[in-house]
């Protein structure tokens, strides 16, 4: 496949370009740099492959200049059809749309039924894929110098990867992860890999499995076990019991012996004490209670009249006095004022020299703001908070108009001193640039167009060198030419000499012939004559024949060689002509050399050592033209300056003046708030300020001495009221009236002597309502008595005795009667419980009447023995065995770790299949790709480095003459052409470029081979080349072009020269600009 | 004749662990142990609430080479709360649990009739002095029987409405182990009226009359090839002699095996919403159970990145357990398989001439020799004894799958740049 034509619609800087008749072979695109040579690159790798993604932040070359996004490029089969493959942005990669163009009207395929246009974009691709494209058939210079850069593994690696095809991971590095991975799932023989361990787990599980499965016989042991005591237990039960049955008989025979002797004692005693029928109940006791009674009774009328007695007598000594008690209240009233009155009399003394103190000292501060401040006008002065503050920002006003005088006054003369340093700066930098002498022509201009004149001149040196060598080449190539005319005039002559010595040759076997046949004649050897003439004319006949061959053979040998003079002559004259030209050239550079550098740089230059000198002279005086304009342009600025600062003088002065101004105004102001106080006006604000806190201190102590001498009348008033007032009622009670320093003590005695008359009169009332409440008890107790005494009586009477002492011996014989009453119905009872039932009780009371204690005591430890210790002991024992066992069978039913082990093992086994399909996997993968590695390096390798070899041969002019992997390595060696192989980090970089071109150069033939040939875009790969090797490397891509399209991206002439002068029929074209 | 009902079930395998597991919340384990008793309680509980005449049970109730006593006595249980409700129970042993195995000297409830493994067997269930229908029966009495038993079943002249209770593989369903196999026409010409089958896992009416056969499948599922609702038969027969099956679900966790497509997917959050939407339409279907879902991705695009990084996967995996593996309505996610694909077209690549086109050449297996030749490769491992015991040999169908997995795996390692 090959470009035939570009149309771009809108691509980068590039707007409706159209690039019509690409060259089918080789095709320069030159440019300056930025010209658009990637641009175009990347516009043909987007129309055949798609543009880049939006994601991954590449350059998707959107419209610069307007213009639908995307293009076409017209591309022609190796059969000679012709598609139009158009892509323009509608989705991330954009749409394409491939259309066959004339001669032919049909699809790619000719089917009847359409199909995608990706799919037969495809098929003109050969199925190549973009990275495979970019890869392996567009590269530059970037390309070549990161595969140098590689270490000797990663290159082969690489390589490995551009003959993939694919994707940029080593082999290697792909290999050995999945290795990895393999070795973390499975060992033969491991322990830790994940599926020995689970393999171990399985082991472990199984093991626990076959012993709870075991489990399962225990429980079939457990079941026979169990139905053997269900049928055993019943019978011991049985068995048991009968035993159990006559060893409680006798049990109970022994416990009743002891009841049993007990009651035919009390049936004795019983018999022998006489019989009362009745008593009174608690008889004894109740007796007791009404004796304790009676004595009670008289020992509290004892107590009762002698507290009467004693009443009686303390009534007699009590008398309270009348008068103090009918004015309690006035005194009451006196004594509570008595804290006040004693706390009046102590304030009144300490009021009075208060009030002298204030006065004092309200008369000095009165005396410190002069002498015409008094009371009077200390309440008529105004000493407020707003008064202040008009005082503060009378100050603040004044204060800043001061601050702004000393600042316009300090800008002033600061801009004078600069003013000062900036005329001795000028004055610096003006003998600096006299200092700094230069013609006048030294300008940048006439700089920039020596310097242009230098490099044209070098640029011819070296195109003259160039000419001078292609002319000698010429002249050795007109000298062989020339020998070689000479050696074919010199074979044409000596062809031409032999054609005579042939002819010379047939003239004289003739005379040998006729001469013997006339001999033969003379002697009539007739037969010899006819002999002699059939031989000459046989042998003239061959000789004949002979010589026109040889005359056949050698016309043609000489029309060979006049063809072949005549063809060297014309190239010796084409060479000449060649030569000529560039003679001619070499003089028109001579004389343009000439122009430059005695017209323009006005010197004699003649090699390039001249022109370095020159060159160093243009720097000096270059470097001296910008130290001159640098020095002018700071005079500039520093004259701008001073202009600058004159003007913020003036400026500075003028406000100067206005800030006078406005402090001279503030002052009068200040003049007329003080007159308003009535304050002298040469006062300052901060003088005002302190008069005012010192009225305001003023004002504060005429408040107090004012509040202390009100407090001192009214303490006065008090003492007076109350001194009164006692010495009346003193008056009424009798007493004798006192002085006010005597009326505390006299106010005290007075209220004693109150006291002690409340409480004889309240000691007296008591004893009055004492004495009353005690004669109603005398009373109350002796009809208490009475009551007591006539219940002894009855209950004597009810227990049939005359006195105490009788009732109380026939209370003791009737409790004896009844206790014994009661052991005899206990003892009864106790042995019909211990016989069982009425029937029983017979058997027993004639059973214990025959038989002793010991009789009985043994028959019950013998039954006991039997029943109790024996059987008892074998039927807990067989039924605590079935409590066992039923338990053990409950928990083999219910044991649910069967379950547990089981689900737990099923999930080991689900994690070993799962991580047995990851080895398998990985594995299989691994297996795969040793084969297709195998079949790389056993099939495409080879025929690749084969094809490379030869590349890299012609490239290095057969310096090296073969490009090789050495076995079982992953690093190329090329070998020399005596034969050494040398590795590729010892070779020169540019050698280096050419053995990786070469390499990509043998696998785009490779390629060819099995999918087809598609364009090759190479930009600049040539820098690193010496010219030499550069022309074959131009050679080697000739060979290439054969079969693939070529495209070059170059901003170097020389290379456009190169391939021009190497290569027939290639095109050079500017790279386009936008319409 | 009268009208009567009964259940049939089969298929119970009580006790025996779920598979596929590789790892349950220990919350969940006990739910999941239970799960096989509880489905069986169901139908007792069926049983009883319906006033069925009797219940059916065509084999394997158990898995008697796990000899689990939890199994039977929990079965014991069952049958002994049937009896107080003087509920019949007939029972068949089948492949997992003949006659003369483990189990076969259990004892039983009164109410419950276990065929013997000599020969076909007739039982009638009588219910006040009336003979309402006749069962024939016959028990495996070893594991594996391969005589067409249905052969032996014959109805008899006098009898009344018949059933057949046979573990059978009908038509020899290949995914099913080939016991006691025969043809819909054996069970058709023994004459009777309804056949209740087990073996086969998955509930299917194999006929609709003359006779009703029924496969009633078991009554939960166990791994993820038993996905969908599990349960069994209530049938009822009328006094014309009409049987009316009514399938009834009883199992209590339900598997599902959910295929989600990565394409068009941009990022796990979507991902991650349409798992969303997936799993609340299956809380509308599974009626208040617990869930168990195996997530296929599958399909090409740009998530496939993301789900082949290491790890991702298995934390993916934990964030889905977390997000609905617990509680009553939990979706318990077994496991996630991957087998998604870049956005590449892998026959393009395998027509290149190079290295990755070798590989995927490579990867194409197309005869059986190719086949043994990738099988001998793995040998290492599942050659190794213990392996083998627990795996056996792949299946072809297994290492075909694995080596379209080693394609994949081999294209994204290679291929590591943008195509």
């Amino acid at each position: 496949m090959r470009i035939a034509e570009m149309a771009i619609d809108g691509f980068g800087l590039f707007r409706e370009v159209m690039v019509p008749d690409v060259n089918p072979k080789v095709t320069i695109f030159e440019g300056q740099n930025e010209a658009g040579k990637t641009t175009l690159m990347a516009f043909i790798r987007a129309v055949l492959f798609g543009f880049e993604g939006r994601r991954n932040g590449a350059n998707r070359y959107e419209p610069a200049r307007g213009g639908r996004h995307g293009g076409a490029l017209v591309v022609e089969t190796d059969d000679g059809r012709r598609f139009r493959i158009e892509r323009i942005d509608s989705s991330a990669r954009g749409r394409v749309k491939v259309s066959a163009t004339f001669p032919f009207q049909h699809t790619i395929s000719e089917s009847v039924t359409p199909r995608p246009d990706e799919v037969v974009l495809h098929e003109l691709l050969y199925g190549t894929s973009k990275l495979l494209y970019q890869n392996v058939f567009a590269f530059g210079i970037g390309e070549l110098e990161r595969l140098d850069t590689l270490q000797a593994e990663e290159v082969s690696q690489h390589i490995y990867t551009v003959g993939m095809g694919t994707g940029l991971t080593p082999l290697t590095i792909v290999q050995s992860g999945l290795e990895a991975e393999q070795a973390q799932l499975f060992k033969p023989g491991g322990r830790k890999p994940l599926i020995n361990q689970l393999l171990q787990g399985l082991e472990e599980s199984q093991v626990a499995i076959r012993d709870l499965q075991a489990l399962s016989d225990e429980y079939d042991t457990f079941r026979n076990r169990l139905m053997v005591l269900d049928q055993e237990i019943p019978e011991n039960q049985k068995e048991l019991e009968e035993t159990k049955a006559r060893c409680d008989w006798a049990e109970s025979l022994v416990k009743a012996r002891t009841d049993w002797e007990q009651l035919q004692v009390v049936r004795q005693e019983l018999q022998d004490i006489p019989t009362i029928d009745s008593f009174p109940a608690g008889g004894v006791e109740r007796l007791e209670q009404v004796e304790r009674a009676l004595g009670s009774v008289e020992t509290r009328l004892d107590e009762i009249r002698s507290t009467i007695r004693k009443a009686v007598e303390r009534r007699v000594n009590l008398r309270p006095d009348t008068r103090i008690l009918k004015h309690q209240n006035d005194i009451e009233v006196l004594e509570d004022l008595r804290g006040q009155y004693k706390g009046a009399l102590e304030a009144f003394s300490d009021l009075r020299s208060r009030v002298a103190v204030r006065r004092t000292v309200l008369d000095e501060m009165l005396g410190r703001l002069g002498p015409a401040w008094d009371d009077s006008r200390l309440d008529r002065f105004e000493a407020s908070i707003p008064i202040r503050e008009r005082v503060r920002g009378l100050r603040d006003r004044l204060e800043g108009c001061r601050q702004e005088v000393i600042e316009t006054h300090g800008a002033q003369q600061n801009t004078e001193r600069m003013k000062k340093e900036k005329d001795g700066e000028l004055e610096r930098l003006q003998e600096k640039l006299e200092q700094l002498t230069a013609p006048e022509s030294l300008t940048r201009a006439s700089l920039d167009e020596r310097e242009r004149a230098i490099g044209q001149w070098v640029q011819s040196q070296h195109q003259r060198e160039l000419t001078q060598q292609h002319r000698q080449d010429l002249q050795i190539q007109t000298t062989v030419l020339d020998e070689q005319v000479q050696t074919t005039t010199h074979e044409l002559a000596s062809v031409d000499a032999r054609r005579d010595r042939s002819w010379w040759a047939l003239i004289g076997v003739t005379v040998v012939f006729v001469g013997l046949g006339g001999y033969a004649g003379v002697q009539q050897e007739w037969s010899l004559t006819f002999v002699s003439t059939t031989a000459g004319m046989v042998a003239m006949g061959l000789l004949s024949w002979w010589r026109h061959e040889v005359g056949v053979q050698r016309r043609a040998r000489v029309s060979e060689l006049q063809d072949l003079v005549q063809s060297v002559m014309q190239q010796r004259d084409e060479l000449q002509g060649e030569a000529r030209q560039a003679e001619l050239e070499e003089r028109t550079l001579v004389e343009d050399m000439t122009r430059l550098s005695q017209d323009i740089l006005g010197l004699d230059l003649a090699s390039l050592d001249d022109t370095e000198a020159a060159r160093r002279a243009l720097e000096a005086e270059r470097r001296l033209s910008e130290r001159r304009e640098d020095i002018n342009v700071r005079i500039q600025d520093e004259e701008e300056a001073l202009v600058s600062l004159l003007e913020t003088g003036e400026a500075a002065l003028k406000m100067c003046q206005e800030a006078e101004a406005i402090q001279d105004s503030a002052q009068q102001a200040w003049k007329e708030f003080l007159t308003n106080l009535g304050l002298p006006e040469d006062l300052t604000p901060d003088g005002a300020l302190e008069v005012i806190a010192g009225v305001e201190r003023a004002q504060g102590q005429l408040r107090e001495w004012r509040d202390v001498t009100g407090k001192c009348q009214r303490v006065k008033y008090f003492v007076e009221e109350t001194a009164m007032e006692l010495n009346r009622v003193l008056e009424q009670c009798g007493w004798d009236v006192v002085e006010v320093e005597q009326s505390p003590a006299a106010l005290t005695a007075l209220r004693k002597s109150l006291e002690q008359s409340l409480t004889s009169q309240q000691e007296l009332a008591r004893l009055t309502e004492l004495i009353a409440e005690r004669q109603v008890e005398v009373e109350a107790a002796e009809s208490e008595k009475v009551r007591y005494w006539d219940q002894l009586q009855a209950l004597l009477q009810a227990g049939g005795a005359s006195d105490n002492e009788t009732f109380r011996q026939r209370a003791g014989l009737y409790t004896r009667q009844v206790e014994l009453e009661r052991q005899q119905r206990q003892l009864d009872f106790a042995l019909k419980v211990h016989a069982g039932s009425s029937e029983r009780y017979q058997d027993m009371e004639s059973t214990l009447s025959n038989k002793s204690r010991a009789e009985l005591e043994r028959e019950w430890s013998e039954a006991k023995r039997e029943g109790q210790q024996r059987l008892v002991e074998v039927l807990t024992r067989k039924l605590q065995e079935k409590g066992r066992v039923e338990q053990r069978l409950q928990d083999l039913e219910r044991n649910e770790r069967l379950s547990f082990v089981m689900l737990e093992r099923q999930e080991l086994l689900t994690q070993l299949k799962q991580h047995a399909s990851r080895w398998a996997i990985r594995t299989v993968c691994q297996h795969l790709l040793d084969q297709a590695r195998q079949v790389y390096e056993r099939e495409r390798q080879p025929a690749v480095l084969r094809e490379a070899s030869k590349f890299f041969a012609s490239m290095t002019g057969g310096r090296y003459v073969r490009v090789k992997v050495p076995l079982g390595e992953m690093r190329l060696e090329v070998e020399a052409e005596n034969g050494t192989s040398s590795p590729t980090d010892i070779l020169s970089r540019g050698t280096a470029e050419q053995l990786y071109l070469a390499m990509r150069l043998a696998f785009i033939c490779e390629y060819a081979k099995h999918a087809g040939p598609l364009p090759l875009v190479i930009d600049d790969i040539l820098v690193n080349f010496d010219p030499e090797r550069a022309k074959a490397t131009i050679a080697v891509l000739g060979q290439i072009a054969v079969t693939h399209q070529v495209l070059v991206f170059t901003c170097h002439p020389h290379v456009r020269r190169w391939f021009e002068e190497t290569l027939e029929g290639v095109s050079v074209r500017p790279i386009p600009k936008s319409s | 004749m009268p009208a009567f009902q009964f259940v049939h079930t089969a298929d119970l395998h009580l006790d025996s662990p779920f598979q596929g597991l590789s790892e349950v919340a220990p919350a969940l384990q006990s739910v999941l142990r239970e799960a096989t008793f509880q489905a069986f309680e169901g139908i007792i509980d069926l049983c009883i609430n319906r006033e069925v005449n009797f219940l059916l049970i065509a084999g394997d109730i158990h898995d008697a080479s796990d000899r689990s006593l939890r199994a039977l006595t929990r079965l014991r249980h069952g049958f002994e709360r049937l009896a107080e409700h003087h509920i019949y129970v007939f029972v068949c042993h089948g492949n997992h649990d003949p006659l003369t195995g483990w189990s076969g000297s259990f004892s039983w409830p009164d109410n419950v009739y276990v065929f013997d493994a000599q020969e076909v067997a007739a039982k009638s269930v009588v219910v006040r002095g009336v003979e309402i229908a006749k069962i024939y029966g016959v028990s495996y009495g070893m594991e594996k029987v391969t005589a067409n038993l249905a052969q032996q079943f014959q109805k008899e002249p006098d009898a009344p409405w018949s059933i057949g209770l046979l573990h059978t593989n009908v038509g020899n369903d290949p995914n099913h182990g080939n016991y006691a196999p025969c043809q819909v026409d054996d069970l058709v010409h023994a004459g009777m009226n309804y056949w209740a089958l087990g073996h086969v896992h998955t509930h299917r009416i194999l006929r609709e009359q003359d006779p009703l056969i029924i496969y009633p499948g078991n009554t939960q599922g166990r791994h993820v090839r038993e996905t969908g609702p599990r349960g069994c038969y209530l049938v009822e027969v009328d006094s014309q002699g009409c049987a009316h099956p009514e399938f009834v679900p009883v199992d209590v966790v339900r598997w599902y095996d959910e295929r989600l497509t990565i394409e068009g997917l941009e990022d796990f959050d979507e991902l991650l919403g349409r798992m969303d939407e997936r799993v609340h339409a299956l809380r509308q279907q599974f009626e208040g159970r617990g869930a168990i879902v195996r997530w296929r991705f599958q399909g090409r695009g740009v998530l496939h990145r993301e789900l082949i990084k290491p790890g991702r996967l298995e934390d993916l995996l934990v964030t889905l357990r977390e997000k609905w593996g617990m509680g009553s309505q939990f979706v318990w996610s077994e496991s996630i398989v991957d087998r998604t694909g870049r956005e590449v077209d892998i026959e393009a690549l395998r027509q290149e001439e190079n290295l990755l086109g070798d590989f995927l050449r490579f990867a194409e297996v197309g005869d059986e020799t190719r086949l043994q030749e990738l099988r001998q490769v793995i040998e290492p491992l599942f050659q190794d004894p213990r392996v083998y015991r627990h795996l056996g040999e792949p299946s072809d169908e297994q290492l075909r799958d694995w080596v379209q997995a080693a394609q994949h795996l081999g294209i994204d390692r290679l291929l590591t740049g943008d195509e």
